[in-house]
C-alpha cells in the first residue's frame, strides 16, 4: 500500500485551500483567470471599510467569547468533576458542542427577540459563549479528571484553604487544558458564521458574514487574500492547542514514571 | 517507648459507606512518640481511619482526641495531623524546595524561618543537592522523601503514612524501612503507618493493630502478635501457622480431622490452636516423639531455611526444616512438637 493514499487524502483536504492561497496572490480580477503574481489584494485589504469593520466586531466578539468561555467553562468542569458528578448533567453539557448551529441560532434570535435584547457584539459573544462553555468544559474536564486527587487533598493538609489549594495546585494542574480551551473557542468564534449571522446588529456584523454578502456578487481576489490571513491564524492556533495539549500530555506520562 | 502518655484517643468510632461498614466502633490509644502501625489486608478501613484522622473523612458515631482536644469539628488544613500519601503527591510544576515549604508558607511564616526550617529538614531526609529538581526528576525513593520532608517540617503532634513503601522497588525499599525508623527516632514525632504488609508492620512499628471488616481485631507490640494471637484471623494473617479447629475436652484437644492431641489447659474455650512451623519438628516415623505420621506433599525452600508441607489426613501441617536436611517429597514422615508451643485461639 505504502503512503500514497495518505498523500491523497491530504491533497483532498489541501487542494481547495491551496487554490485560495494561490488565487490571492493573482493580479487579474478575475477569480477565474490567472494573470501573474501581485500582492496588491492585501494592502487593499486595509482600504476597505467593511471588511476592516468586521475585523474589528470578529475580534471583540472573539476575545468576549473567550474571556466568558473559558472562566464558565473551567468552573463547569471543576463544578461536573468534584462536586456534582452526574451523567444527566454531563450530557447536558457536552450537547451544547455536538448541537447544530442554526437551532442555536434560531433559538437565540428568538429569545433575545422574547426579552428584547438590543443585537449588536455582545448579542453574538454571548451566542458564541454557548458552544464556548461547552468546549472549554470537556476539554478541562478530561485534564481534572486525569489530575490525581490526592494533590488537593495534601495541600489542605499541609494547611491551604481551598482557594489557596485552588490557586497553587490546581489552575497550574489543567493550566494546559485552560490554554488549549481558549484557543479552541477563539477559533470557533473567529469563523462562525451561523449563529452570528442570527444574532449579530446588520450595522455590526462579524467578518464571516462581511465576507458572505460579498462573494454573493462574485469572489473576489480580495477575499482571497483575507481567507489567506485567517488560514494562518486558524493554523497557528492548531498549532499551538497542538504544543500545549502534548505538553501536557508528555508531563503526565514523565511523572506516571516509577 | 510504648508506655508513653496518650496522645491521640479513638473512641467508638464508625462509619459506613452505604451498606459496608467501614469504620465499625473502633477504638484505640496512640501514645506519645510511638511508631503505630494499621495493618490488614485491603478494605479493612485502615486507609478510612487514616483519613478520619486527618479530617478527610468524617465518622458516622465517635470521638477522637488529640492531646484531649476533640479533633473533629477542626477541618484538616487545621488539624496538628499530617498525612503522607500513598502517591506521595508532590506537586508537579514546584521544586522540591517549594513543595517542602509549601505547608510552612500556608502558616504565613517569615521568610527567613522558612528557608532555615526547609534546608534542615532537606538535610535531615538527605536531599540537599536535590533542592532545585521537580519531582519527576527523582527517583521513587528520593520522592518519597520529599514527600515525607514536606510532612514533618510542619513538625506535626502525628505524622499519617499511607502505605509509604509500597510504591518503592522490593529493593530500596528495605532501605527506606530503615530510613523511616531512624527519621522517626530522630524527629520525635508519632508515627501511624498504614500498611497491608506484615514485614513492613513487624519491623516498623513499636505497636500494631491488625485491622479486618471495619473491626481492631488484635492490637499488641509485634512480636506478642506472633507469639500470641488470639484469633484465627490474626494468627492466619500475621506469619504462617497450621490451624486446627476442634474443642477442648478431656484435658486434649479434639482436632477436626485429626484426632486427639494432648495439649495444655489453656487451650480450654478456645476455638482452635495454632502451630507456629518453626515449632513443628519432622522426624522419622519411628520416632517415639512423633504426635502424628503424614507425607511430605511439598518442600518450599526459603533461603536459610525450608518450608515443609506434610499432609496429616487431611490437614496439612506446615513444618520448618533445616536446608541440609531437606526431606524428599511423598516421603512418609512423622510431625512432632511440645505441647507448651500450641497457642490456643478464642475467636474466628
Amino acid at each position: 500500500m505504502g503512503v500514497a493514499p495518505l498523500w491523497v487524502l491530504y491533497v483532498f483536504l489541501y487542494v481547495p485551500i491551496a487554490v485560495v492561497i494561490v488565487m490571492s496572490f493573482n493580479a487579474s480580477d478575475n477569480p477565474f483567470l490567472w494573470s501573474g503574481f501581485s500582492l496588491e489584494w492585501y494592502p487593499a485589504l486595509l482600504q476597505d471599510a467593511d471588511i476592516m469593520g468586521g475585523l474589528r466586531t470578529t475580534l471583540i466578539v472573539a476575545s468576549g467569547t473567550t474571556v466568558i468561555s473559558v472562566i464558565l467553562g473551567t468552573l463547569l468542569a471543576l463544578a461536573l468533576e468534584r462536586y456534582f458528578p452526574s451523567r444527566f448533567l454531563d450530557a447536558a453539557a457536552a450537547a451544547p458542542a455536538v448541537m447544530p448551529d442554526i437551532m442555536l441560532a434560531i433559538g437565540l434570535l428568538a429569545f433575545y427577540t422574547l426579552v428584547n435584547f438590543t443585537l449588536g457584539a455582545f448579542s453574538v459573544i454571548l451566542a458564541h459563549s454557548v458552544f464556548g462553555i461547552a468546549f472549554v468544559a470537556a476539554v478541562v474536564r478530561v485534564r481534572l479528571a486525569g489530575m490525581d486527587s490526592s494533590l488537593e487533598e495534601a495541600s489542605r493538609d499541609l494547611g491551604a484553604s481551598s482557594l489557596k489549594t485552588f490557586w497553587s495546585v490546581t489552575l497550574p494542574g489543567i493550566r494546559p487544558a485552560i490554554i488549549a480551551g481558549a484557543l479552541l473557542a477563539f477559533t470557533l468564534s473567529l469563523d462562525e458564521f451561523t449563529v452570528a449571522f442570527f444574532t449579530a446588529s446588520p450595522a455590526d456584523p462579524t467578518l464571516p458574514i462581511v465576507i458572505y454578502s460579498s462573494v454573493r456578487f462574485g469572489v473576489t481576489p480580495q477575499v482571497n487574500a483575507l481567507a489567506t490571513l485567517l488560514l494562518l491564524v486558524s493554523f497557528i492556533a492548531v498549532l499551538l492547542i497542538q504544543r500545549t495539549s502534548r505538553l501536557g500530555d508528555s508531563l503526565r506520562r514523565r511523572e506516571a514514571r516509577p | 517507648m510504648t508506655a508513653g502518655t496518650p496522645l491521640l484517643n479513638i473512641h467508638g468510632v464508625s462509619r459506613s459507606f452505604g451498606d459496608i461498614r467501614a469504620l465499625d466502633d473502633v477504638s484505640l490509644e496512640i501514645h506519645e512518640n510511638e511508631f503505630f502501625a494499621l495493618l490488614g489486608p485491603s478494605g479493612c478501613g485502615k486507609t478510612t481511619l487514616l483519613r478520619v484522622i486527618a479530617g478527610f473523612e468524617q465518622p458516622d458515631e465517635g470521638m477522637i482526641t488529640l492531646d484531649g482536644v476533640d479533633l473533629l469539628p477542626i477541618p484538616p488544613e487545621r488539624r496538628a495531623v499530617n498525612l503522607m500519601f500513598q502517591s506521595y503527591a508532590l506537586f508537579p510544576h514546584m521544586t522540591v524546595e517549594r513543595n517542602v515549604a509549601y505547608g510552612l508558607v500556608c502558616e504565613r511564616l517569615p521568610r527567613d524561618e522558612i528557608r532555615v526550617r526547609v534546608d534542615e529538614v532537606l538535610r535531615t531526609v538527605g536531599l540537599t543537592d536535590k533542592r532545585s529538581s521537580l519531582p519527576r526528576e527523582l527517583s521513587g525513593g528520593q520522592r518519597q522523601r520529599v514527600a515525607l520532608a514536606r510532612a514533618i517540617v510542619k513538625r506535626p503532634r502525628l505524622l499519617l503514612l499511607d502505605e509509604p513503601l509500597s510504591a518503592l522497588d522490593r529493593k530500596i525499599r528495605g532501605e527506606m524501612q530503615v530510613e523511616l525508623k531512624r527519621l522517626q527516632h530522630e524527629v520525635g514525632i508519632t508515627f501511624v503507618v498504614v500498611t497491608h504488609d506484615q514485614d513492613e508492620a513487624m519491623s516498623l512499628a513499636d505497636r500494631v493493630a491488625v485491622m479486618d471488616e471495619g473491626i481492631v481485631r488484635q492490637l499488641d507490640a509485634p512480636l506478642d502478635l506472633y507469639r500470641r494471637p488470639r484469633s484465627i484471623f490474626v494468627a492466619d494473617f500475621i506469619g504462617s501457622s497450621t490451624i486446627l479447629k476442634g474443642t477442648y475436652a478431656d484435658g486434649a484437644w479434639q482436632a477436626v480431622g485429626v484426632g486427639a492431641i494432648a495439649v495444655g489447659a489453656d487451650c480450654a474455650g478456645a476455638i482452635a490452636i495454632a502451630l507456629r512451623p518453626e515449632a513443628v519438628r519432622l522426624t522419622a516415623t519411628e520416632d517415639a516423639a512423633a504426635v502424628r505420621l503424614g507425607t511430605v506433599q511439598e518442600v518450599y525452600f526459603q533461603g536459610d531455611h525450608a518450608l515443609a508441607l506434610v499432609k496429616v489426613d487431611e490437614v496439612a501441617f506446615l513444618a520448618n526444616v533445616r536446608d541440609d536436611v531437606l526431606p524428599s517429597r511423598g516421603s512418609d514422615v512423622g510431625v512432632a512438637w511440645d505441647a507448651t508451643s500450641v497457642i490456643p485461639l478464642f475467636e474466628e
